[in-house]
């Protein structure tokens, strides 16, 4: 923390939720050799976005959660929370902050001896609200997640979506403008997943949070994410709106996230039944992704004609991200290698990306 | 009451009995009382602790480790000064109990660290993460997430001073493995040796099976 007052720049915009400039984190390692946890991470965050990071375990993404309440003190760098230098608090203070920042874990991090409802009551507790005031808070809270029925219930009774939603209620009972969910929905069911992911959504909207989430699933990102981070050993590689993060990645670990999850066009086993190139010929699979405007241009057919190519379609399927729709589809193309390389290079003139697809996949 | 038994016999049989009870309970509530918070301190100093501090964990630990390591039967007679000090006299039942509850305060100190530190460390973060004091992480997270084990615990204690009561005897303690050693062994009554050691398993099985019942009742998993 080299950093003195007087350099500090001015505190963020009143609309930037969290800020986070120049985080630097290590862990001291075995042999002496440190890890680098963040490696000049900078972020901002609006007011009322679901923010997403996305990376492998290991790319920092959990350091990187932490430090947004301080669980986690960076080595050097800067967290302003709703414009506040975090760094500056006090430990009064800091914990003060920490009241209006929900957190959600992996675990749920519940406390098997209280009852589901003493579990909301917890962080009203240990902020001094007395037992009347907390009753009404505490059905509010589990009104909101709907688990008002389980109230009286212990968490060792509860299936682990009920759990994650206790853990929510827990984190929104002190009304928080901040809720930072770390892995979420990793420990549920795909149907679950969906369920806690809708539930946060809802939230958000109807209490105007602010939402930081962090994940390593791109599918979590694109159900509810305004914004996306890719993070790679402790930095990030990308970031923007999720739907252009999808449909244009630049980075290859951007690239291979969003492969993991919307998936290759090609069904397995078309390949092996596709024709032959002719003599002097080249065949090659290639994916193209429709978005934006040229997305309703008749683009095959007018490739096919310009570059003298016959262009046949494996497979399409169109799909969403938030309301924006974007086409997927997998073309064989068979021509002069020349030519392939100069429609690939039309198509991304028009705005669409162009991937190769490996003829084993 | 035990018919192969005079009644002189039967008198001190109810005495001995009597003499293990006062010198269990009485030891296993010093060792609680001052054992509970040299536990909180030994986890609360240890490395990645509420208040890491690796001058007061280590020669605390140290300490506990020697009184432990330490036989008891040794121990009894090495503190014959500080029995005095405190008891006024280093013989007797009352005199007994200063040596059970050190060695106790030591064992159950190391129980309850131990069960402190199989409470989930994410809960503890959740609670750090809500704003939590310190105090507060302690009594209201760690020790309650922690009373089953610590329940545990003083089970486990409070059968293995029935086994080191049996060794008062030799500061004229008194108690049921006394009575068995002097009737039973020296004098050759086997009667009175399989009286006393199916009461004591009898009492045994009771603390154990009672303190089991209380774990489950206040485990909520």
């Amino acid at each position: 923390m080299s950093q003195t007052t007087s350099h500090r720049p001015a505190p963020a915009a009143p609309d930037c939720a969290i800020r986070l400039s120049g985080l630097h984190r290590r862990f001291p390692g075995r042999g002496g050799v440190s890890t680098k946890a963040l490696d000049g991470v900078s972020l901002d965050v609006a007011a009322g976005e679901i923010f997403g990071i996305v990376g492998r375990s290991g790319a920092g993404k959990s350091t990187l959660i932490r430090c947004v309440n301080l669980l986690e003190r960076p080595d050097s760098g800067e967290v302003f929370v709703l414009g506040e230098d975090m760094l500056m608090l006090g430990d009064r203070a800091l914990r003060e902050r920490r009241r209006g920042i929900g957190m959600v874990f992996q675990h749920f991090n519940l406390l098997s001896s209280r009852t589901v409802a003493d579990n909301v009551a917890y962080p009203l507790e240990i902020a001094g609200i007395p037992a009347a005031e907390r009753a009404p808070r505490v059905a509010e809270a589990l009104s909101l997640v709907g688990l008002s029925e389980k109230a009286g219930a212990y968490p060792a009774q509860l299936s682990g979506g009920q759990k994650q939603r206790v853990g929510i209620a827990r984190a929104l009972a002190p009304r928080p403008r901040i809720l930072l969910c770390d892995e979420a929905t990793s420990a549920l069911d795909p149907e679950t997943t969906q369920e806690i992911l809708g539930l946060i959504k809802r939230l958000r909207d109807k209490l105007d949070l602010t939402v930081l989430l962090i994940t390593h699933e791109m599918a979590v990102v694109k159900e509810i994410c305004d914004q996306v981070a890719v993070m790679e050993a402790g930095q990030v590689v990308e970031q923007g709106r999720v739907f252009e993060v999808f449909t244009r990645p630049q980075h290859p670990t951007t690239r291979r996230f969003i492969a993991d999850t919307i998936g290759y066009a090609v069904p397995p086993g078309t390949v092996s039944r596709l024709p032959a190139a002719r003599p002097g010929e080249e065949r090659r699979l290639l994916q193209v992704l429709f978005a934006g405007p040229n997305s309703t241009r008749a683009v095959i057919s007018e490739a096919s004609r310009r570059f003298e190519l016959d262009l046949d379609i494996i497979s399409g399927r169109i799909d969403a991200i938030g309301e924006e729709p974007f086409g997927l589809m997998a073309l064989a193309a068979y021509g002069a290698t020349a030519q392939i390389d100069a429609a690939i290079a039309w198509f991304g003139e028009l705005g669409l990306t162009v991937t190769p697809v490996n003829e084993g996949a | 009451m035990i018919p192969w038994m005079t009644p002189m016999l039967q008198q001190l049989f109810i005495e001995s009995a009597l003499e293990t009870l006062m010198m269990v309970s009485g030891a296993a509530v010093i060792a609680i009382v001052i054992g509970l918070p040299l536990a909180v301190l030994l986890h609360a100093t240890d490395r990645g602790g509420l208040a890491q501090n690796g001058l007061v964990n280590r020669p605390l630990g140290l300490l506990i480790n020697a009184v432990r390591s330490t036989p008891f039967i040794i121990l009894m007679v090495a503190i014959v000064p500080f029995t005095r000090l405190v008891a006024g006299t280093s013989i007797g039942t009352g005199a007994a109990i200063v040596p059970l509850a050190l060695a106790s305060t030591a064992f159950i100190a190391r129980l309850f660290e131990t069960a402190f530190r199989e409470v989930d460390r994410g809960v503890v973060e959740a609670a750090r993460a809500m704003g939590s004091t310190r105090m507060q992480i302690l009594w209201k997270v760690i020790v309650p997430e922690a009373l089953p084990g610590l329940i545990a615990a003083v089970t486990v204690t409070l059968v293995s001073l029935v086994g080191y009561s049996a060794m008062a005897g030799a500061v004229g303690g008194g108690g049921l493995g006394d009575l068995g050693i002097r009737f039973g062994y020296q004098r050759f009554m086997p009667e009175v040796m399989a009286s006393v050691v199916i009461v004591l398993i009898l009492f045994v099985q009771g603390l154990q099976s009672f303190g089991d019942w209380l774990v489950r009742r206040v485990r909520r998993r």
